[in-house]
């Protein structure tokens, strides 16, 4: 096809298409093309357009990435890279100021992500504080968050695990804190909004059913406009959410068929698998990954993805260790899990990480980073435009 | 270039409609794919209530801003799409039609100059070709997705309002995003 020049109307681009076609680009392009005119940097920098931008990225599975902490690096490992074995992940450069990564021994790095942000913790165990930073790696643009002004000593108080999401209702990233006052057992959360930069306080509701005991080590996991805690209740397994728009927790009932309590035929005795359980993702729906089975000998891991209700995914070899999804491919053949173990030296038990890969049609499964280190905490991100 | 249906078989259940180009060029295109341009769709939709002619076989639509060469190539794409009045295939039919419009596809973008794309874009948004949008809009935001700022300057027609020293100041800053860009 070939036009005369002669003949060629000369056009120029609508907006709306302009912003359709700029949509389609990653964040890297994006960024440069800001520099093309002021009023691309504009439309780039605005909050409406990264909602759409993101909108389309988190549609695309090949927008998907992971970011590794060791204790003396971060990693970033694409799509391509995720679903290869033995690949080393791109060592991404940090430095954020006011915010040592690889600081004090007992000062511990957690991970919290969702639409594109990354919130980092610095838990220092001594003094029982935390800190936070917000990070878009696509971006590369980071906010040191605020310590909050009415923070309770944290002596007279117990604070869970922390919470990172995306409020829809006001299209906001927000941290959560859940913690408990001693003696009076009074449970309230801190929740900071990225948008007003401001943290408040509010009471949970005492009718609420956030009567069990949420862990400190398990991780928390966001999945459509809400934080899940794998928590506990009267000894049983108990999945609790905190809905950020309405601010209200919920309880997310157990699939009936999953026991959690395995009796012995023989002996008669109870083997609870009530720790063996990990919440995290799969695609857009929340993913329950759980040791379960017939018998202690016959134990096996089964996937549940959590639609209208709760549906059977897989069931893969329990190999002694719990797995926690994190992402699916694109066929949804594969899944990338962070596997948790405890070594104990003595009578304490250290936290191990690793990242595998479980293909759900032959149920094999492989390790992804070549060099594997001990203290290894993952997220995965979509690229996004918030945060520039 | 062809002004005619290029379907071997013409099929006489398939009434026919007349579009006619800026460069006055008349095409007999098949209901079902110029139904695909909704700006000729809503047209007839108005012709059917009105009245005036029997089923799109006197009328002839005019669309004064598409060029004859830019609709033979959306009408050539829109053949290639799913037809909403087809039969339902089975899998492995639908399997192998994704691969034959695949290789279309590739081998059309292969053949298309940077500037016509613009031109389909136009074109199919004036005429309200959904698909034919979605897919001239990936491929222009795959095409220019690694080029230099000068590039997509150009390309765009857009004017450079910063001053030299701001448009510095961004580079420093954002070195990494401009790393690895296309030689223009």
């Amino acid at each position: 096809m070939r036009i005369c020049k002669a003949r060629r109307q000369s056009f120029t681009i609508p907006n709306d298409l302009v912003e359709d076609i700029l949509s389609r680009l990653p964040v890297k392009s994006l960024m440069r093309f800001k520099c093309v005119s002021k009023a691309w940097h504009t439309l780039i920098s605005s909050r409406r357009f990264a909602k759409s931008h993101f909108q389309r990225a988190s549609q695309n599975p090949s927008c998907m990435n992971v970011i590794v902490f060791t204790d003396n690096c971060v990693l970033s490992l694409g799509y391509e890279a995720l679903f290869q074995t033995c690949v080393h992940g791109q060592p991404v450069d940090v430095d954020f100021q006011g915010f040592p990564l690889w600081g004090e021994e007992y000062v511990e790095t957690n991970l919290a992500s969702c639409n594109g942000l990354v919130c980092i913790e610095l838990y220092n165990r001594r003094k029982r504080t935390s800190e936070y930073l917000v990070w878009n790696p696509s971006t590369k643009s980071y906010k040191n968050i605020p310590r909050p002004t009415s923070t309770p000593d944290s002596m007279s108080c117990w604070f869970y695990r922390f919470g990172f999401g995306y409020d829809y209702s006001t299209d906001d990233h927000k941290i959560v804190r859940p913690f408990q006052i001693f003696p009076f057992d009074i449970k309230r959360i801190e929740i900071f909004s990225l948008k007003t930069f401001t943290w408040k306080t509010i009471l949970v509701d005492v009718d609420n059913i956030y009567n069990c005991s949420l862990p400190l080590i398990p991780k928390t996991t966001y999945c459509n406009g809400a934080i899940y805690w794998s928590a506990r209740k009267y000894g049983k397994p108990s999945i609790v959410y905190f809905d950020l728009a309405e601010e209200i927790f919920h309880e997310l009932p157990w699939p009936e068929s999953v026991l959690y309590c395995i009796r012995d035929k023989s002996s008669g005795k109870c083997f609870y698998t009530t720790g063996l359980w990990e919440l995290g993702t799969f695609g857009e729906h929340l993913c329950l990954s759980v040791c379960t089975g017939e018998s202690r000998k016959n134990l096996c891991i089964q996937l549940w993805v959590m639609k209208e209700s709760w549906t059977r995914l897989a069931t893969i070899p329990y190999l002694g260790t719990c797995l926690r999804p994190m992402c699916v491919s694109k066929n949804g053949e594969k899944v990338l899990m962070r596997e948790t173990q405890v070594k104990y030296v003595g009578i304490t038990g250290e936290w191990y990480y690793k990242l595998v890969e479980w293909n759900l049609t032959d149920h094999t499964c492989t390790s992804i980073l070549c060099d594997p280190n001990p203290r290894m905490e993952a997220a995965t991100y979509v690229e996004s435009l918030y945060l520039q | 270039m062809s002004n005619t249906s290029e379907n071997p078989k013409p099929s006489s259940s398939s009434a026919k409609m007349t579009l006619k180009t800026s460069d006055n060029e008349l095409f007999e295109v098949e209901e079902a794919v110029a139904m695909k341009f909704c700006t000729v769709k809503q047209y007839f939709e108005d012709e059917k209530d009105s009245d005036v002619a029997a089923r799109g076989s006197t009328t002839v639509i005019p669309l004064p801003n598409v060029h004859s060469a830019v609709l033979a190539t959306l009408i050539s794409y829109g053949k290639k799409l799913p037809q909403s009045n087809a039969v339902a295939d089975n899998h492995e039919e639908e399997e192998t039609k994704k691969k034959e419009r695949k290789k279309y596809e590739q081998g059309l973008l292969k053949n298309l100059m940077p500037g016509e794309l613009l031109d389909l874009i136009s074109a199919a948004n004036y005429l309200d070709f959904k698909e034919g949008l979605e897919f001239f809009n990936q491929a222009l935001a795959d095409h220019i997705q690694n080029k230099s700022v000068e590039y997509v300057r150009k390309f765009f027609g857009i004017k450079n309002d910063y001053e030299p020293h701001e448009e510095e100041k961004y580079r420093e800053e954002y070195a990494w995003a401009f790393e690895g860009v296309d030689e223009d």
